[in-house]
Order: structure tokens, then C-alpha cells, then sequence
């Protein structure tokens, strides 16, 4: 036998090895319903994201990823109220650098509509439409927000707020919101650690008209740091009334004493109301047996000061410290106006990981990462009724959101 | 009757791994008074081990290959992962399981405690006798803890004067200067040697840049330089058959290479003094009992010097960095100062009971003692981040080998405990600005056996089993300070795994045809991997799950005619995710069974020598022409969910060659070498470009 044949045989029998028995495909691949999980890498410290659209969360059913679209990982999708689906790179790195802009076209089918290059390093996450033909992009840790045409996917200038940057810290920027024809930009003023060195709360107001500098914001009277959680482009959000909410996550509970909570810029004002504030650690939470909540992950305002919210609170798994297998993040409703937070009875607790929340009609629908399985869970916002395991995924529910 | 057991002693497993081997292929015949004893030569006497073993000699290290790493990588199973030209960052892996589960060694002593100071590729290829690549099992000689296998690079053992002068230019301004100078003072026995090389390269290449749409740039920011230098002294006429006394010096610069960014100012430094001791004496104490000491401390610094106050894009965008204390490549600024101690010592003692059994003891201990300081840092987290720490470990190794049916059988017995413990300062779980001291010592067990069989005299079958444990390093267990915390509670990972394989060898009137197969299965349990935490300035070290390989892999090289030397071999090895759930769920595991990403499943190496003597004319000349075809099949950087994954790492077939031509009896030597000949655009590693087609040029001086 030569050489060559040698080779042939050993180049059929890999090709032989090499196939697998993958599950069938499943998958639907089209309806008004998006969401995105994330799988990790055997390394751990890198993995991908994955979106998909689908039409129903009934019955049980079981989606794959295997018609999903790969994301960066370790950020989120952020939908705008044109159905604008804002797709980003890889949040520390590794994927190509591009702010992606999907549609759910006639089909219902996530339809990529341009892309725009980012700089490296910019662990974008949020996005906020300004008009049809303008949008901001915060690039964290650039100290930088783009501004760009959604339509055309091409950059229009950019926001310098590193001058804004209080000693030993960098600005930042966070979540953004555009209220009353003003940029807010959340400034996390974060330490090489990504940790509040103060209990302030900082914002910069631009003029979206001509994004001009309006002034700089900074509120210590309500002992809270970190304006926004800057991968959730909720967390700066707006009530019926016009008033604007802020989730602060402070330090998350790693240092004692830099608190997270709620803070309120009311209607017509550009400075935080002191009269306002919710802070996690002096509000006891009713059915929740440690009491006290470090942070809340993800916030989902419904309406009447009702907000939805996946609260965490490692109190509740002291000692393992594995965040796959703790469970130590808890269902909970807000009530901003008493200044009230209560667990929702029934809901499995999740991970860290997952923390996929949105309104699904007249439902509030809960990713969970729980004991039993991966899916979503719901509950009714009019009669309070808990439905779990609606549907599963594979991997850790990270994004929802529903056009319907 | 003396030297009758000796001889067994040579050929049993205990010994097969001896330095101070001849160089060839052939047998050597040797005859001693009325006895005449056909031995086969030191490597084909390791492929004959009971163990799964790759023996990478001269030939393949002074052909077209410029470091180990070339040479490693035309090995069946043995991938190497490089990230950037010379002095780049590498990973090598043994049928895919890498990094802290390899062993590496030069002459038995483990480097991992000098990982700062020294990498395999330092070793000058001139320098090299051979390198050894276990798979599977490490040899329980080599003390300490590996997994999924160990390369050992043997240097040479140069005659009593000896000069070897060799220097190289290459393509992106590199240069490398290697010598080495040995004299023996016949009445005493002392032999005392010098060396030393030098390393300079600009790596200024042109890259694509896979993240921003295939943008071509040239490197910038990648010049490295690195400095060794040794002496030597050995004693044969004392106490000792060998006392040896070694000190060597590193110091190295490292610019830091931007690929998605413009890095311009970062860069890594280190500098250490090594003094190793040997010692050496057969039939110590009683007869049939050797001893063996290794003996080796090291004192060096490094650090990372990354003050920038900007950072830039490839548009050459200014951007200040995140921290207001500096810093291009991290969300910090640096300028440590590193202080490290280490000691390692190891005790063999191998005792020849007759010519079946042979036992081994083998102690193995390590210390390590850190002392790192890096204010900047400090100030861009606000606390002090570094602490001292030290970590010790001792291994105990018991072994017996036992040859049958006149050396036709031959079985190898490990048994290990592993002692390790750590005194450090380390981030509490929840409050993660105030550290608090920290101890533990752990104990664990492992254990191997390797048998093979010689069915005739060509063709022998080979089996080995193991259950070997990696025990957590340092940063590990006690996170770093900063960003990763602790994990105190990691358990080791343990590897149990098989080889059965046959090894068929035949001289002909050329040389040698070997052909080689051999199949393995191993299962990782406990792998050890990096979790990050809910914000990505947090992570921890956790257990995670299960790993299974399989794979297959053949050779078959030799010489055709009297000027053709042939090689191929291919490899396919099948690594799957075998957790059924997710960790601490009842949820289906979504990458159960799926193809461990990242790591290349497919490869296959193809090689041809021509060599002639005298080719044109005169005499004592010898020429040769090299051509090594590599080819690395596609492979996925995640696991694949989607049909629409991307990230992958491309296929990779590159052509190397060269042309030697060497005078007077190998005293002079030019050689000229084309790497990657066709061009390609080449990845071993996500994003990180590897040079397209270069060239090299070298004259080696030898005198003997």
C-alpha cells in the first residue's frame, strides 16, 4: 500500500467520524417574538449570544438555536419603538465590530438592514432614536456616544464626555434616554473595576437638536451610584406621567455602602428630584427571606407605577459562589409610587445569566435559568396568574421582546 | 553477569528515556568482548515504550522548521497554536487538551515555575538532541502534575570541545545569534561550558484584521528581544558518575501587538537567574539502586508596562484610556514590578531488582514564593490588589516495571499522591475590596499503566491506561486580586484515559520504514474553566463538567531510496461536551455532545527530504532539500448552535522549504528557508494573524 492510499484511507475514515447526529431542526424562524440566549464557551470568559424570532410561547414548545442569528456576547439586542433591532459586538471584544440594524420584515423574519463600524473597545449596548435618521450609540468604554443615521447606517459625529469624568474614574456612559428633545446619558463614573467610587448620580443633557452640551448632573443627597445598568436600555425608562426613572445598581452589593435603588428626574425638570428615591438596602422586600436585594437586574415598566423586575440577592444562596448554579435572582414587582417591592410567589428563581424579561400582550414574560429547565415563565398583569415553563430554549435566556 | 543487567536496565521502561543519546536511526551494533549486542538506538528504543510516545530527532529539527513549535507541530497530535511571529504567545496541545494540562520540560525539568522568563521556543534548534512528546501518560520520572501529556526537548550533550556558532537574518528585520563553546580538562574530568543566545525581530508583517472587514495593516508595536545566557560546569571523576552545576540568565522585552486596536506603548518585561544542580550516580548505596537529583531555583521579575494615556484606533482616533491613571490594553494602567522565587526539586532513585522487576520512587516538590507590586494598578482600582503569596507542592511517585518473555513484554505501574497547599491574601465573595488572608492544603491520588508487546521482530502492539490529576495553579484557587476571584473550593481535574496502538519498524537498505497507529479515548472530569460573573470585571475559576476524546492517528515515514526521506501522518481526534445538564439543572445540557469549539479536529502533515552527498563535487559536503506541508482543517471558535455560526478559524494548508547545503563534514552549514511558500493568509487562533511568506537565512559553524 503507498503513501497515497494510506492517506485516502485515513482522510475517509475522519470524514466518516466527523459526522453527527445532530437533533432535528425544530426551530420556528419567523413570528413577532424575539429572544436571545447565550451559550458559553468550554473556556468560560467568551461564548455567543443567539436571536431568533418566533411566533408563540405556548404550549411548551422547545426552541433551538439552530436557525438563530449568533450575537456578541455578553450584551443584549435593544429594540426602539420604530422596530428598530439594534444587534452589537461582542461586549469585551472578539467579534467583528459592527453595529448591526435588523427589522422583522413582512415574514416576520429578522431582516439585517445595514451596519455601521464601531471603534474597538466600545462595549456598545445601547441605543436610543432620536428621529428616523438619527440615533445615539454609547460606546462605554470609549467615553463616547455616536451619533448616526438608522437609515443609512452611517455616522453623523460623536459625543466626547470624557471631560466629564470625576477623578480616578472614567465617565462611562451608561443607558441613554431622549426626553422632552434632551440626550440623557447616564454617567457610571466607574473605576478600572467597573465600580462606583462615590455614592453620586451623574447624568450629561445634550441638545439632540444639535447636540450641544447642556449641563452635567449630579445628585449625592440620595446615596445612590451608578445611574442605569449599561447593558439594559430600560433601566432609564418613563411612566404615564412623564416622569423619568432611573435603576441605579451601585456596586451590585460587592462594597458595602454604594447603593443601588430608584432615582426620579421628574416631568418638566432636568435635575434629580431628592425628594425621591427608593434605596435597596434600607427597603425590605415583602416575601423575600433575606430581606434586602443587592441590585435589580432588569426593570420593565408597565403602567400605574407598577414596574417588573428580576431582583438579585446572593443572601438567598450564601455560599456557593458558582453564579451558573446559584440561584439568587428573584422575580419581583416595584410599586414606584409606595415605594413598595414584593416577590412574586411561584416564579422560579434564576441566575445571573438568566434575566431575559419583556411584556408579551397582557403579560409579563420571565426568562429563567432554574432548577429544572431553561425557558420563560409569565405572569398576567390583570388577575396575577403564574404560568412556568411556557416554553424552553437552549441556553441561558438573556433578551425577550414582543411586537405584540 | 553485571553487564547483562545493565543492558536490561537499558531496555526496560525505566531507562528507555535516558539522555545522551546517539543520533540516527540505524542500529548500532556493539561489541563487547565475545559478546556481540544489537541495540536499538535511544529513539526507536522510546518508540518502543510501552507509552504513547512522539520522537521528534535532529532531522526534523534542522530542517525547514525555525523553532520548536514548527517542529512540534508536524507531530501527529500535536497541535500549536501560535498567536504572532517571534516571541509570540503559544499554546501547544496534545490531542487537543492544552495549556496548564500540558507538561513541558527541557531535560526532565519541568519550566511551567519559569513560564515568565522562558518558553520552549527559547531553546535554539541547534541546541536540541531530540524532543519527546508523551501523550497521555507523563513518565513518572518527570515528578509533578500533567494531564494529557508532557514535551520534553533533550538538549544535546556535546562532545569534550565542542563549537557550535550559528547565526540567522529573517524576513521583518529578525535576527538570531546562538552559540555555544565546551572545553574538558581530561586529568580532572571538568568540562565547562558557555552559551547564549540572542533574539531580536520587529514582526512588522502585514495582518488582516478579521473585525474590521479584512483591513490590511502592518504591524507596529510587536519588536521583541530577548537575551540567554549560560555556563555550565560538570564534574564525571567526583563522588557523583555526574555532578553539574548550571546558571543561566533571561531578560526579555515584549512590545505589545494591537490587533483590533493601535497599541503603541505596552509592553511585557522579564529577567531571572536560574541555578540548577544535577546529580547523578548509578548503583548508590547498593547495587542496582540509581539516583538521580535535579535540583533548581530561579529568582526573577516582570511585569507589565502598560501607563498610556490614550488609546488609538487603526484610523489613529484618539480615545483616553478607561482608567485616568493610563492603560491601551485594559481597563487599567500597569507598571508592575513582579518579584518571584522558585524552587523545584526532584529525587529519583530507580532500583533493579533482576531482569523482570525495576522500581521507582519519585519526589517531586515545588515552592513558589510571589511578591508583586504594581502601584498604578492600585490606583486605578482604588485598593491595593496585589499580595504576597506562596504555594507549595509535593508529589510522590511509586512505580514498578516489569519486563517478561525476554523483553517482549514489557508493563509500566505508576501510583501518585499530590500534596499542595496556598498561603495568600484573597477577594471575599461578596465584598471584593477587602481581602482577607487564606490557606488550604489538599491531597489527592493517581495512577497509570502502559504495557506493549513485541509480537515479532518488526511489529509491536502498545496499550497504556491512566487516571492522572492536574491539580489547580495558583490563580486558580486564589484568584488574582483584581478580577478573578477565589475559588477555594476547586477540585483537581482528573483525566482517565487509554492508548492501544501498533508500531510497525523495519530497516532497510536506506535506513528505516516505520509505520505507526494508534487509537485513544480519554475522559476530562472536573475541567477547570474560567466563569465569568454577572458583570465582566468579575470571574472565578470553576469545575465544569466533562470531556470526552476519541481519535485516531497514523504515521508512516522512511527512507525510499538512498536520497528520498518521506513522512505523512494525520490525526483526527473527536472531543465532545458529554454534560448532560446544565450545571446544577435538570435542563438539557444545549451543547451536549457537540464538538468542544476552539480546538482543531483534523490535521495532517506531509514532508519529503532529498539529500545527496557531494552533490556538486568535492568532498565531505552533504545537501539537502526539504519541502513540509501542514494542513489544519476548519474549525469553530464556539460551539456550533446555528446554522448561520461565523466565528471559526479558517482552514489552514501551508507549504514550508528549504535548501542546506553543509561543507567540511557538517563544519559549515548554510541553510535558506521559504515558511508558509504559497502565502496564505494563515490563523491559528481567532484573530490573530500569522506572517504570510518569509524567508530565512542561516550559517551554522561547528567544530568538534
Amino acid at each position: 500500500m503507498n503513501i497515497r492510499n494510506l492517506l485516502l484511507v485515513a482522510a475517509l475514515s475522519a470524514t466518516f467520524m466527523a459526522c453527527s447526529n445532530d437533533d432535528d431542526d425544530q426551530t420556528l424562524t419567523s413570528g413577532k417574538i424575539l429572544f436571545s440566549t447565550t451559550v458559553t464557551n468550554p473556556s468560560g470568559d467568551n461564548g455567543s449570544g443567539y436571536l431568533q424570532s418566533v411566533s408563540t410561547l405556548e404550549g411548551g414548545i422547545n426552541y433551538s438555536n439552530a436557525n438563530a442569528i449568533p450575537l456578541g456576547f455578553g450584551s443584549y439586542p435593544c429594540v426602539c419603538k420604530s422596530g428598530n433591532i439594534y444587534a452589537f459586538p461582542d461586549y469585551m471584544g472578539g467579534t467583528e465590530l459592527k453595529l448591526r440594524r435588523y427589522i422583522l420584515n413582512d415574514k416576520n423574519q429578522l431582516e439585517l438592514k445595514g451596519s455601521m463600524a464601531l471603534p474597538a473597545n466600545s462595549s456598545a449596548t445601547i441605543v436610543v432614536e432620536a428621529s428616523s435618521e438619527k440615533a445615539y450609540v454609547s460606546c462605554q468604554s470609549l467615553d463616547l456616544i455616536i451619533v448616526f443615521n438608522p437609515q443609512t447606517m452611517t455616522e453623523m459625529g460623536r459625543i466626547d464626555v470624557s471631560d466629564l469624568r470625576n477623578e480616578g474614574v472614567s465617565a462611562y456612559p451608561g443607558a441613554l434616554y431622549i426626553r422632552d428633545g434632551i440626550l440623557y446619558i447616564a454617567l457610571e463614573q466607574y473605576n478600572a473595576q467597573w465600580m462606583p467610587c462615590e455614592n453620586a448620580l451623574e447624568m450629561a443633557l445634550y441638545n439632540v437638536s444639535d447636540d450641544k452640551f447642556i449641563k452635567k448632573i449630579r445628585n449625592t443627597s440620595l446615596c445612590l451610584s451608578a445611574p442605569s445598568r449599561p447593558i439594559d436600555n430600560q433601566s432609564i425608562f418613563e411612566d404615564e406621567n412623564g416622569d423619568l426613572y432611573v435603576n441605579c445598581v451601585g456596586s451590585f452589593g460587592y462594597i458595602p455602602g454604594l447603593n443601588s435603588g430608584i432615582a426620579r428626574i421628574k416631568k418638566g425638570e432636568t435635575e434629580f428630584d431628592e425628594s425621591y428615591c427608593i434605596n435597596l438596602s434600607e427597603t425590605k422586600v415583602s416575601g423575600l427571606s433575606c430581606d434586602y436585594l443587592n441590585v435589580l437586574l432588569m426593570c420593565r415598566y408597565t403602567s400605574g407605577g407598577k414596574m417588573y423586575s428580576y431582583g438579585l440577592a446572593p443572601a438567598l444562596d450564601p455560599t456557593n459562589t458558582n453564579s451558573f448554579t446559584a440561584r439568587t435572582v428573584v422575580p419581583v414587582v416595584i410599586d414606584l409610587y409606595k415605594k413598595t417591592v414584593k416577590v412574586i410567589e411561584r416564579l422560579p428563581l434564576s441566575n445571573g445569566h438568566g434575566v431575559a424579561m419583556g411584556r408579551y400582550g397582557n403579560k409579563m414574560v420571565y426568562g429563567s435559568a432554574n432548577d429544572e429547565y431553561n425557558g420563560f415563565s409569565s405572569i398576567d398583569l390583570s388577575t396575577g396568574q403564574i404560568e412556568t415553563k411556557i416554553a424552553t430554549v437552549q441556553g441561558f435566556p438573556s433578551f425577550f421582546y414582543s411586537f405584540e | 553477569m553485571r553487564f547483562k543487567i545493565v543492558f536490561l536496565a537499558l531496555t526496560s521502561a525505566t531507562n528507555l528515556f535516558a539522555q545522551n543519546s546517539a543520533d540516527s536511526s540505524f542500529v548500532i551494533s556493539q561489541e563487547l568482548a565475545n559478546i556481540t549486542i544489537v541495540a536499538p538506538n535511544e529513539i526507536r528504543k522510546m518508540r518502543e515504550a510501552a507509552m504513547p510516545i512522539s520522537i521528534l530527532g535532529t532531522r526534523q529539527l534542522e530542517g525547514t522548521a525555525t523553532n520548536i513549535n514548527d517542529a512540534l507541530a508536524r507531530t501527529t497530535g500535536i497541535t500549536v497554536r501560535n498567536t504572532g511571529g517571534v516571541g509570540s504567545a503559544s499554546r501547544i496541545s496534545v490531542r487537543g487538551l492544552e495549556g496548564k494540562r500540558m507538561g513541558i520540560y527541557i531535560d526532565e525539568a519541568a519550566i511551567g515555575q519559569l513560564s515568565d522568563y522562558m518558553t520552549l521556543n527559547d531553546v535554539p534548534t541547534d541546541m536540541i538532541e531530540r524532543i519527546e512528546i508523551y501523550k497521555g501518560i507523563v513518565p513518572y520520572r518527570f515528578g509533578g502534575s500533567a494531564l494529557s501529556g508532557a514535551v520534553n526537548v533533550v538538549t544535546k550533550e556535546y562532545p569534550s570541545v565542542y563549537t557550535d556558532a550559528s547565526y540567522e537574518i529573517a524576513s521583518f528585520n529578525t535576527h538570531k545569534l546562538n552559540f555555544t563553546f565546551k572545553r574538558t580538562n581530561a586529568a580532572t574530568g571538568l568540562q565547562f561550558g558557555v552559551g547564549g543566545c540572542l533574539t531580536y525581530s520587529d514582526n512588522n508583517y502585514k495582518m488582516h484584521l478579521q473585525n474590521l472587514e479584512n483591513r490590511v495593516v502592518e504591524r507596529n508595536h510587536d519588536q521583541f528581544k530577548k537575551v540567554m545566557m549560560g555556563a555550565s560546569l560538570k564534574a564525571t571523576k567526583w563522588y557523583f558518575d555526574e555532578a553539574k552545576l548550571e546558571l543561566v540568565f533571561t531578560g526579555t522585552r515584549a512590545e505589545i501587538q494591537g490587533i483590533d486596536s493601535d497599541i503603541r506603548e505596552a509592553y511585557n518585561h522579564g529577567m531571572s537567574g536560574i541555578a540548577a544542580i544535577t546529580l547523578k550516580r548509578d548503583n548508590f548505596l547498593i547495587d542496582g539502586l540509581d539516583l538521580d537529583f535535579d535540583g533548581c531555583y530561579s529568582y526573577g521579575k516582570n511585569g507589565l508596562c502598560d501607563k498610556a494615556m490614550f488609546r488609538y484606533d487603526w484610523d489613529g482616533n484618539k480615545y483616553p484610556a478607561v482608567s485616568p491613571y493610563g492603560g491601551e490594553q485594559g481597563n487599567y494602567a500597569s507598571d508592575s514590578d513582579n518579584r518571584t522565587h522558585d524552587f523545584a526539586g526532584k529525587l529519583n532513585m530507580n532500583y533493579l531488582l533482576n531482569e523482570h522487576s525495576t522500581f521507582n520512587i519519585n519526589l517531586y516538590t515545588t515552592y513558589t514564593k510571589q511578591k508583586p507590586e504594581n502601584e498604578l494598578m492600585d490606583k486605578s482600582f482604588g485598593y491595593k490588589t496585589t499580595f504576597p503569596s506562596r504555594m507549595s507542592s509535593f508529589t510522590v511517585g511509586l512505580s514498578y516495571d516489569l519486563t517478561l518473555f525476554n523483553g517482549k513484554f514489557m508493563s509500566s505501574t505508576t501510583l501518585k499522591n499530590f500534596n499542595y497547599s496556598s498561603d495568600t491574601k484573597v477577594l471575599e465573595y461578596t465584598y471584593i475590596n477587602s481581602p482577607v488572608d487564606m490557606s488550604l492544603s489538599r491531597n489527592h491520588w493517581g495512577a497509570s499503566e502502559a504495557m506493549r508487546y513485541k509480537i515479532t521482530k518488526h511489529l509491536m502492539a502498545k496499550a497504556a491506561f491512566s487516571s492522572e490529576v492536574r491539580i489547580p495553579t495558583s490563580e486558580e484557587l486564589t484568584g488574582n486580586g483584581y478580577s478573578i476571584l477565589p475559588a477555594t473550593n476547586l477540585e483537581p481535574e482528573r483525566c482517565k484515559g487509554m492508548n492501544v496502538g501498533m508500531l510497525f519498524h523495519h530497516a532497510n537498505q536506506f535506513g528505516f520504514i516505520e509505520v505507526e497507529a494508534n487509537f485513544f479515548m480519554n475522559q476530562l472530569d472536573n475541567m477547570i474553566r474560567y466563569q465569568a460573573d454577572m458583570i465582566p470585571s468579575m470571574a472565578r475559576y470553576a469545575n465544569f463538567g466533562k470531556v470526552l476524546t476519541k481519535g485516531v492517528e497514523a504515521e508512516i515515514k522512511g527512507d525510499v531510496t538512498s536520497f528520498l526521506y518521506l513522512y505523512a501522518n494525520v490525526t483526527y481526534q473527536d472531543l465532545r461536551d458529554k454534560r448532560k445538564h446544565e450545571i446544577g439543572s435538570l435542563e438539557k445540557n444545549p451543547t451536549y455532545n457537540k464538538r468542544m469549539p476552539n480546538i482543531p479536529y483534523f490535521l495532517a502533515n506531509f514532508g519529503i527530504e532529498l539529500h545527496k552527498e557531494n552533490l556538486f563535487g568535492g568532498k565531505f559536503q552533504n545537501s539537502r532539500l526539504l519541502i513540509d506541508a501542514s494542513y489544519i482543517h476548519e474549525y469553530f471558535y464556539d460551539f456550533e448552535m446555528s446554522k448561520y455560526q461565523d466565528r471559526k478559524i479558517p482552514t489552514s494548508f501551508t507549504f514550508d522549504t528549504g535548501i542546506e547545503h553543509s561543507f567540511f563534514n557538517n563544519r559549515w552549514t548554510l541553510t535558506f528557508k521559504v515558511k508558509n511558500l504559497t502565502d496564505r493568509t494563515v490563523y491559528s487562533d481567532l484573530n490573530r494573524p500569522l506572517p504570510g511568506r518569509n524567508f530565512a537565512f542561516k550559517v551554522r559553524y561547528v567544530m568538534k
